[in-house]
C-alpha cells in the first residue's frame, strides 16, 4: 500500500510540474497565473452502471438470473489544465465521491467456499442461487490527460485511485446445498425457502486502482455532457478472503453531465 | 452529434450482455450420490422406503426372508458409475459395499447396503450401548446408541440425535484447552445412569454460523428415527420407527434428572416459558407410501398422529436426583388402534422444551435411563 501511494503522489508532482514549467515558459510566473490561464473548471454528477465481474466467468457460474445496476450516483469536481491556448493537449485532476454497486442472483454449481464467523468455519461445495448485494462509496482521484478532438468533443483517459469511505456486500444462498469439505462430503440441503444470508463487507478492498477512458461533448456553452468506461485492477475484495473463489473486478460505464466554468 | 451519442451508448449497451454470455460450458459432475434405492416387490416386503444417508443405505425387511439374495436397483448423481452395477444381484446376509464414481472421475464414494429385518419391538431401553461415530471432513468425535435384540447379538439401530448436525461446527466450536470428545456434543452416553449407563442430553451454543444455518441453539436430543442434515435445522430431525406390534402403546416410564440452564434465550417468538425445561413424548402414527416419519416441526399436529403420550407440568421440574416419570398414551382426533394396520411410533426425549424453535438456555442438562413401553392388554 505504501508503494503505492508514492506512487500517486510521484505521477501527481510531476503532472503539476509539467504544467508550471509550460506556463512558465510561455508567459510571467505566479501561481495565480496557473490557475486562471487555460485552465477549466468543472462541476459533475453522474451515474454509474456496471459491476464488480469475474474475468472470465468461471465454470461453477450456471446462469445470471438478474441483474439489476441500481442507482449508483456521483459528484466531482475537477480542474484541466491545457497546455496551451489551442486547448488540444491538457491534464485533469479530479476528486469525487462516487457509489458503485450492483444486486445479481446467479446460480452456481459446485462453487468452493469457506465462510468464517470469528473462529468458527464452514468449508464447502454450494450448488444453488447465491444472491449478492454490493453497495460501497469511494472518495475517487483520477488524474487524465485530455485530447481536445475538436471545439466541442474531449477525449480523455488516465487513472484513478478509489479510496473506499462506506462498505456494503452482502446477501444469501439458498434453493440447493452444501457439500461440507468435499463434492462427496456430508450434504446440508437448503429446504424450501430457507436461506443462509452472508455479510462480507469487512473484505470488500478500501483502496482501489484503475483506469477510466472516456469521451465528453460540450453541449452549449457551459454544459458538458460525458461518458467513460471505467475498470479497476485490483479486485473488489482482499487478496486473502476465501469465501469466493475468484476475483472480482469493478467495471462501470459512467454517463453524467457537467457544469464548466 | 446526438446521432454520434446514440450510436455509442447502443454499442456499449451491446457490450455489456456479452459479459454476460459468457458462461462457461458446464463442468462434469463432481458428486457420488445415490439419490434413490428400491427392490422388486418394495412395498410387500418393505416396512418403510429404505433410509438413505450420506454414506449408507438401510433396507428394512417385514419378515425373515428365505434368503438374503436381493438386486437393489440405484439412481444415482447424473453422470456418476456405480461399481458393482444397480440391478447386480448380491448376498446381502452382511451388508455390502458399493462405490460410486462421479462423472468427473475425481471423487469416490463408499455406500454401506445393509438389509435388516424390523420386525419386533423393544420394550425396554437401558442406553447401556454406544457406537463411537468418527469423521474427518470435517474432524468429529460422537455417540451413536443402538440395543441389543434380546438374547442375541443383532443389533437394533434405531436411536438418532442432532449429533450429526452438530458435528458440522463442532470441531470450531470446541475451545483452546478443550478436546474433541463425545461428551462435548449435544447428546452423549454419561456412565452415571440410573442402572449402568444412561443418556445425558445437553443444549449447546452454535457459535455464529449456528445462526447462520439456521439453529442458532441445538438442543440436546434422543429419538427413535434418524437424522438428514437439511436447512432449516428443525427439517434435520426424522421421528418414527416401525410399530411392530399387535397392541397399541400404553404408557412410557423412566427415571429422569434435570437442570435449567442460566440464561433462556428467545430466538423466536413468541415463547410460553420465561425458563428452560425438558419434554419427553412419544406418538403413535400412521404409516403411509413415503415420507414415513414427522419432522421436528409437527408441533403434534400432523393427521397421521393416533395417540400421544407426554409429561405434563407436574414433572417439569429440576431435580439431581434420579426421579420417575410415566406417561400415558391418549388418543387424538377421535383415531383408535387398528390392528391390522401399519402404525411408525417414536419417542422424543429434549433437554429444551421449545429446542424446536431454538428458545432454550445454554447448559440445560437432561439425564434419561431405563426407559419401557407397555401397551394394551
Amino acid at each position: 500500500m505504501q508503494f503505492k501511494y508514492r506512487r500517486a503522489i510521484i505521477v501527481i508532482c510531476i503532472a503539476m510540474f509539467t504544467c508550471v514549467s509550460n506556463s512558465n515558459a510561455s508567459e510571467s510566473s505566479g501561481i495565480k497565473y496557473f490557475f486562471t490561464t487555460n485552465i477549466d473548471y468543472e462541476l459533475s454528477t453522474h451515474f454509474s452502471l456496471g459491476g464488480a465481474v469475474p474475468l472470465g466467468f468461471p465454470r461453477e457460474i450456471r446462469k445470471i438470473e438478474s441483474y439489476n445496476p441500481a442507482l449508483q450516483l456521483g459528484i466531482g469536481f475537477h480542474a484541466t489544465k491545457w497546455f496551451s491556448e489551442r486547448k488540444d493537449w491538457g491534464i485533469r485532476l479530479q476528486v469525487g465521491v462516487e457509489g458503485k454497486g450492483m444486486k445479481t442472483r446467479a446460480r452456481v454449481k459446485n462453487y468452493l467456499t469457506e465462510i468464517i464467523q470469528e473462529q468458527s468455519y464452514v468449508r464447502g461445495y454450494f450448488t444453488g442461487l447465491v444472491e449478492t448485494d454490493i453497495k460501497n462509496t469511494y472518495f475517487v482521484v483520477p488524474l487524465s490527460v485530455v485530447y481536445g478532438l475538436s471545439d466541442h468533443v474531449n477525449l480523455y483517459g488516465g487513472l484513478r485511485a478509489s479510496f473506499l469511505i462506506d462498505r456494503g456486500f452482502s446477501g444469501h444462498v439458498s434453493d440447493g446445498y452444501l457439500r461440507q469439505g468435499t463434492p462427496v462430503g456430508a450434504k446440508i440441503s437448503f429446504e424450501g425457502d430457507s436461506r443462509a444470508a452472508y455479510d462480507f463487507s469487512d473484505a470488500v478492498n478500501p483502496v482501489r486502482w484503475g483506469t477510466q477512458v472516456g469521451v465528453e461533448w460540450a453541449l452549449r456553452k457551459n454544459l458538458n455532457l460525458f461518458t467513460h468506461f471505467e475498470y479497476n485492477f485490483n479486485g473488489l475484495l482482499k487478496n486473502d478472503f476465501t469465501a469466493i473463489s475468484f476475483d472480482m473486478h469493478n467495471m462501470y460505464l459512467n454517463i453524467g453531465f457537467g457544469y464548466q466554468f | 452529434m446526438r446521432k454520434f451519442i446514440f450510436n455509442f451508448i447502443i454499442s456499449l449497451l451491446i457490450i455489456t450482455p456479452l459479459f454476460v454470455s459468457c458462461i462457461k460450458e458446464e463442468a462434469f459432475n463432481a458428486e457420488a450420490d445415490i439419490n434413490s434405492a428400491t427392490i422388486e416387490n418394495a412395498s410387500r416386503l418393505l416396512q418403510t422406503e429404505p433410509i438413505i444417508g450420506d454414506n449408507t443405505i438401510l433396507f428394512r425387511l417385514k419378515q425373515f426372508p428365505d434368503n438374503y439374495k436381493f438386486a437393489p436397483q440405484f439412481t444415482l448423481t447424473p453422470g456418476a458409475t456405480i461399481e458393482p452395477e444397480s440391478g447386480t444381484e448380491l448376498d446381502f446376509f452382511k451388508p455390502q459395499q458399493y462405490t460410486v464414481t462421479s462423472e468427473d472421475k475425481a471423487w469416490h464414494k463408499t455406500y454401506t447396503v445393509s438389509f435388516v429385518v424390523d420386525n419386533s419391538i423393544l420394550f425396554s431401553y437401558s442406553f447401556e450401548n454406544v457406537e463411537v461415530i468418527v469423521t474427518e471432513n470435517p474432524e468429529g468425535r460422537f455417540h451413536k446408541f443402538f440395543d441389543y435384540l434380546p438374547d442375541t447379538e443383532e443389533r437394533k439401530e434405531e436411536w438418532d440425535s442432532g449429533n450429526v448436525g452438530f458435528n458440522t461446527l463442532a470441531a470450531t466450536l470446541v475451545g483452546a484447552n478443550e478436546e474433541l470428545t463425545p461428551e462435548f456434543y449435544p447428546t452423549a452416553q454419561t456412565p452415571d445412569g440410573y442402572i449402568g449407563k444412561g443418556v445425558k442430553m445437553q443444549t449447546k451454543a452454535t457459535g455464529p454460523l449456528g445462526g447462520m444455518f439456521g439453529s442458532p441453539l441445538a438442543a440436546g436430543n434422543l429419538y427413535l428415527g434418524y437424522f438428514s442434515l437439511t436447512v432449516p435445522a428443525i427439517k434435520s430431525t426424522r421421528f418414527g420407527q416401525p410399530y411392530n406390534y399387535h397392541k397399541a402403546p400404553k404408557t412410557v416410564s423412566g427415571y429422569f434428572k434435570y437442570k435449567a440452564g442460566a440464561t433462556f434465550i428467545v430466538n423466536s417468538k413468541p415463547s410460553e416459558l420465561e425458563k428452560d425445561t425438558w419434554d419427553a413424548y412419544a406418538i403413535l402414527f400412521e404409516k403411509q407410501k413415503d415420507n414415513n416419519y414427522l419432522s421436528g416441526d409437527h408441533r403434534f399436529e400432523d393427521p397421521r398422529i393416533v395417540s400421544i403420550a407426554r409429561i405434563g407440568d407436574d414433572l417439569r421440574i429440576e431435580t439431581d436426583e434420579w426421579t420417575p416419570f410415566e406417561i400415558l398414551f391418549e388418543y387424538v382426533g377421535g383415531k383408535s388402534f387398528d390392528p391390522e394396520a401399519e402404525y411408525m411410533y417414536t419417542l422424543v426425549f429434549s433437554s429444551s422444551k421449545e429446542g424446536d424453535r431454538f428458545n432454550g438456555a445454554v447448559g440445560s442438562t437432561l439425564w434419561i435411563d431405563e426407559v419401557q413401553i407397555t401397551t394394551e392388554e
